[in-house]
């Protein structure tokens, strides 16, 4: 079975369960891909972003959970050209995202009381193919996300069911001919300690989910 | 994956159903176990606003109606049935509150109500708990959709009509084999020397019992006020009862 196919069917599954999920997802600012993303929405903070828009975190996110930051910082953390930057940060300012202060001798801005739009994020990796590169990824997220899991379309190892196990990862056996998921290894709930990142995900994820959503006939 | 809890509640008309829910979820806010708590009101006669203290400006009913016209009327322009719904839910400071209401189109299976059974489904998915009041009535367990449930909580006041009722509902549901993971009957209103009596009929009707909820003079008097159950004071029999409830609920639950 084709990689494609299977995190095709792994998006399919989560979204029939409340999930706004995305495939092949490189994690903005990172050439980092996820084979499937999927975030659990919260319907408070998601409902918010319907009526004040998104919250732009391909910037902001170097803001959320840190206090006053400089603007070159957020520059240099976000790698977007310093205009751009400038130009974004208005805008949240104006929609009173953030707190703009023009000191001496730099300018600085801070969040104001952010809450991420979601309980949860999933990070879901076919298991068939590269599987040491994809723990490597999973490595580099750590603390942006609260779950991840690996799928395999047959019966896996001894050795790499406690490989993942031992990482906290959840183990799913997809069987293709039934269109089944089976939770083996129920994934480990990890603490978010990274929440501009996490937030970074999930604003996206959900961001491209509602703007479907809003093409719906009924 | 993650998949909330939902508790639904349901019996004879006037039994204690909205009180119980009430109750419980007076208790769940105190034990905060789960975070992001949704109650709905699917019984057409609504009155968990009254016990929540929140008054209904939406329901439900009124936008799929709306919905339905706007398709017939002005080639579907207006907003989409999944986001009026999300707008019809009401935010209180510690669970969010939705009323299902009433539709024109009583008994209707067109497409817009299948597109709410889909959006509710999805809605549901976002908390961590569900509590669902339904009616008296048995139509929403034929009707089956939308109806996933892992407790169903039948309450019964001391009569034999609401023993019947429950033995009734308990009944369709394996007829109909409904998804319930597990069914209770709670005693409601039963003044304390006739509580023997309640877990004895339980067994009679052949549905486990999870407890009493004892007739209480405060319960009684905030439903003449028409003041809330939340506020209730901490110590009220009635409350700590709920506690109890709870606690064997929680503890014996799916994990979730
Ligand atoms: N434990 C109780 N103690 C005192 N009064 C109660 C109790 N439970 C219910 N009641 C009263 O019984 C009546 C019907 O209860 P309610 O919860 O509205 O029933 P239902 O929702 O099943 O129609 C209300 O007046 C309510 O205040
Ligand atoms: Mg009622």
């Amino acid at each position: 079975m084709s990689g494609n196919v299977l995190r095709a069917a792994c998006a399919a599954f989560l979204s029939g369960r409340g999930y706004a999920a995305r495939t092949d997802f490189i994690v903005p600012g990172t050439d980092i891909r996820v084979d499937v993303a999927a975030v659990l929405p919260r319907m408070r903070d998601l409902k918010m972003r319907l009526k004040r828009g998104f919250v732009p975190t391909g910037i902001l996110h170097p803001l959320i959970g840190a206090g006053w930051v400089t603007v070159t910082e957020i520059v240099r953390r976000t790698g977007y050209p310093a205009g751009h930057v400038a130009a974004v940060l208005e805008e949240a300012a104006g929609e009173r995202w953030i707190d703009l202060d023009f000191q001496e001798p730099e300018p600085r801005c801070r969040i104001r009381d952010y809450r991420p739009p979601a309980k949860e994020c999933l990070l879901a990796f076919d298991g068939t193919e590269r599987l040491a590169e994809k723990l490597e990824r999973l490595e580099a997220l750590a603390g942006c996300y609260s779950r991840a899991q690996f799928v395999f379309p047959y019966d896996l190892d001894e050795k790499t069911t406690e490989t993942l196990a031992g990482l906290g990862a959840g183990i799913v056996r997809y069987h293709r001919e039934h269109g089944v998921f089976q939770e083996l290894v129920p994934a480990e709930s990890l603490e978010i300690d990274d929440p501009g990142r996490f937030a970074l995900i999930v604003e996206y994820v959900l961001y491209e989910h509602i703007w479907i959503r809003t093409g719906e006939v009924l | 994956m993650k998949k909330p809890r939902v508790f639904s509640f349901t019996g004879k008309g006037g039994s204690g159903k909205t009180t119980l829910a009430s109750l419980m979820l007076a208790a769940l806010l105190r034990r905060g176990t789960f975070r992001d708590i949704l109650v709905i009101d699917a019984d057409p006669d609504a009155n968990l606003s009254a016990t929540l203290g929140i008054p209904v400006e939406a329901t439900v009913g009124q936008a799929v109606d709306r919905r339905r016209n706007e398709l017939k009327e002005s080639a579907g322009r207006g907003r989409k049935l999944r986001f009026s719904l999300w707008d019809t839910i009401r935010h209180d400071r510690s669970f969010d509150f939705l009323v299902m209401g009433r539709t024109a189109g009583e008994g209707c299976y067109c497409a817009v109500h299948s597109a709410l059974t889909e959006s509710l489904l999805d809605t549901m998915a976002m908390y961590d708990l569900v509590l669902m009041d339904f009616g008296a009535g048995l139509e929403h367990f034929s009707r089956r959709a939308g109806n996933p449930s892992d407790t169903l909580l039948i309450s019964c006041d001391p009569s034999r009509l609401s023993f019947d009722t429950a033995r009734r509902i308990d009944e369709l549901v394996r007829e109909l084999s409904l998804p319930y993971e597990r069914i209770f009957l709670v005693g409601s209103r039963f003044p304390r020397e006739a509580e023997d009596l309640f877990y004895q009929l339980a067994r009679e009707a052949g549905i486990e019992s999870l407890g009493v909820i004892p007739a209480d003079g405060d319960v009684a008097a905030r439903n003449l006020a028409g003041d809330d159950l939340l506020s209730l004071d901490p110590v009220n029999p009635a409350l700590r009862a709920a506690e109890g409830l709870l606690e064997r609920l929680v503890a014996s639950g799916p994990a979730s």
